[in-house]
């Protein structure tokens, strides 16, 4: 072996022993500190937590769904329509709020919701998740509709297409594997958010964040918030595959 | 009258931006307002800024929040220089290439609960040590997948530098640093601040007695009151400072960056 490759060594060792060994650790013994497989099997049939998971899938959901109705449309007017300042414009608009702590955002909008008269719960905490990831969907409307390639629709255009037919026929087929990757992370993001919900939620607004974090850093009860964490993790990662298999497909489609 | 695409998208595209800034200006002007309550307004005052300074708790959870960026992010950027150092002339996809992605995707919530389960194991303190590591996880694999493009696979200018002579030290030194110098910027940019910024691995991993500023503003906004730190509009003046010091950075990094991207 090369012995260059060695300088390789601390970043593995670190991902191994602060990343990869955690991981393996809650899986394996963490979850069976209550005993294996009652963890699991707690985790997976307590009606209790049915709530969370139902809930926060339903959250994710609708604020990944609100995220896109919202941001897709600017993508599109950023990439097609607006000239280079306008553009840039918009998209350090858009982008920089990412940047700003998540909390700083939930608490922002919780003044904003206070202020005009609108308690903590189930939706102002769907708004709050909306709004933190909408800049991760509107990065990636953004470079999915910078795939399209403006002569395309021009091209359309001249065939005799509408606007809104280029949209629907042209500019939409091809950067949907992008909006789809971006919906992708906003839905693992929402589903296992946890600062929006502890500002936003109030007593009803609950995802499977505010799960793991009662049963580990409130209940003491280790073991199932392990199984929990596994699961979610199992989830995330079913997101991934998807979110890289289209972006693959992408590539070697090309 | 037609109304045409371009117009109808030009509006939605600026009511758009209108309802991503209101909640940001809200803060702001809550800040401004006389009243420690919410969304009342008894006329314009600076005085929950003059506060800022004598607020102790506050300034040593902005010390702490500095130290952790700053550190988790160089240490990051160095263990990632390392690493593409020893895979510069591999073009193809690599053990370590796989190794990064997972801590990208994984919801940071999950990492967070199985390092403290992981520490607490092998009785590593929960405090400044335990964050930074935590924090330095995340960041190695940004700083590395930030950093790949610019390092890997040797370029032309590198073999020409040798062909005349050039020591590969002095190689990696004058044109390979050089060369990477964006990349180390946006790289320490965007780790600085994903640290900076970092609430659920910090809310899980530290310990008692250390306290990020998004803890210390989590706390108070969990437990408001009209006590001189703790009221609202106090809070407000605390983040409207902290949201525009973390908008202008991004807002420069993002010019800069579209501004590289136009270019190449």
């Amino acid at each position: 072996m090369n012995p260059s490759r060695l300088l390789a060594a601390p970043l593995i060792l670190y991902l191994i022993v602060f990343f990869y060994a955690p991981l393996l650790y809650i899986a394996l013994v963490g979850a069976s500190i209550e005993g294996f497989p009652r963890s699991y099997i707690e985790a997976v049939s307590r009606p209790e937590f049915h709530v969370f998971y139902i809930k926060g899938a339903a959250a994710a959901t609708i604020a990944t769904l609100m995220a896109i109705i919202l941001s897709v449309p600017v993508a599109f007017y950023a990439a097609y329509y607006a000239r280079r300042i306008e553009r840039a414009l918009i998209v350090v608009a858009m982008v920089s709020t990412f940047w700003v702590d998540v909390l700083l955002r939930a608490l922002s909008l919780k003044l904003l919701f206070q202020a005009i008269g609108v308690s903590p719960g189930f939706w102002p905490m769907v708004v709050g998740l909306a709004y933190e990831v909408l800049p991760i969907v509107f990065i990636a409307s953004y470079l999915g509709a910078s795939q399209a390639p403006r002569e395309l629709i021009d091209a359309a255009r001249t065939l005799g297409a509408g606007p809104l037919q280029a949209f629907a026929r042209v500019a939409l087929p091809i950067s949907a594997p992008w909006i789809a990757a971006g919906a992708a992370a906003s839905f693992v993001y929402s589903f296992a958010d946890y600062a929006v919900p502890s500002l936003l939620g109030g007593t009803t607004g609950f995802t499977v964040g505010n799960l793991i974090y009662t049963l580990i850093l409130e209940g003491d009860r280790w073991g199932v918030g392990s199984a929990v964490a596994v699961m979610l993790t199992l989830v995330s990662a079913a997101g991934a595959a998807l979110l890289f298999g289209r972006l693959y497909r992408i590539e070697v489609g090309r | 009258m037609r109304l045409d695409a371009k117009t109808l998208l030009r509006v939605y595209t600026f009511t758009v931006l209108a309802l991503v800034y209101a909640p940001i200006a809200a803060l702001a002007v809550q800040s401004f307002s006389e009243s420690p309550l919410i969304g009342v307004w008894e006329g314009f005052t600076l005085k929950w800024y003059s506060m800022i300074p004598g607020d102790e708790r506050a300034l040593r959870a902005l010390y702490n929040s500095l130290s952790v960026a700053a550190l988790s992010a160089l240490s990051s950027i160095v263990i990632a220089l390392l690493a593409l150092a020893g895979y510069r002339r591999v073009r193809r996809v690599t053990l370590v290439d796989l190794a990064v992605y997972p801590p990208l995707i994984l919801p940071d919530i999950v990492e967070a609960v199985a390092l403290l389960m992981f520490l607490v194991y092998l009785g590593f303190p929960l405090g400044f040590y335990s964050v930074l590591v935590g924090h330095t996880a995340f960041n190695v694999a940004y700083a590395y997948i930030i950093l790949a493009p610019a390092l890997r696979g040797g370029t032309k200018l590198e073999e020409a530098a040798r062909t005349l002579g050039a020591s590969p030290l002095q190689v990696f030194i004058r044109v390979t640093l050089p060369l990477a110098a964006p990349g180390l910027i946006s790289a320490f940019t965007l780790t600085f601040l994903l640290s900076f910024t970092d609430f659920i691995k910090t809310l899980f991993t530290t310990g008692p007695g250390f306290e990020t500023l998004p803890l210390m503003i989590w706390n108070r906004a969990r437990r408001p009151g009209l006590g001189e730190y703790s009221s609202y509009s106090y809070l407000a003046a605390l983040s409207t400072l902290l949201v525009a010091s973390s908008i202008s950075i991004a807002a420069v990094y993002t010019l800069y960056a579209l501004r590289r991207g136009a270019r190449s």
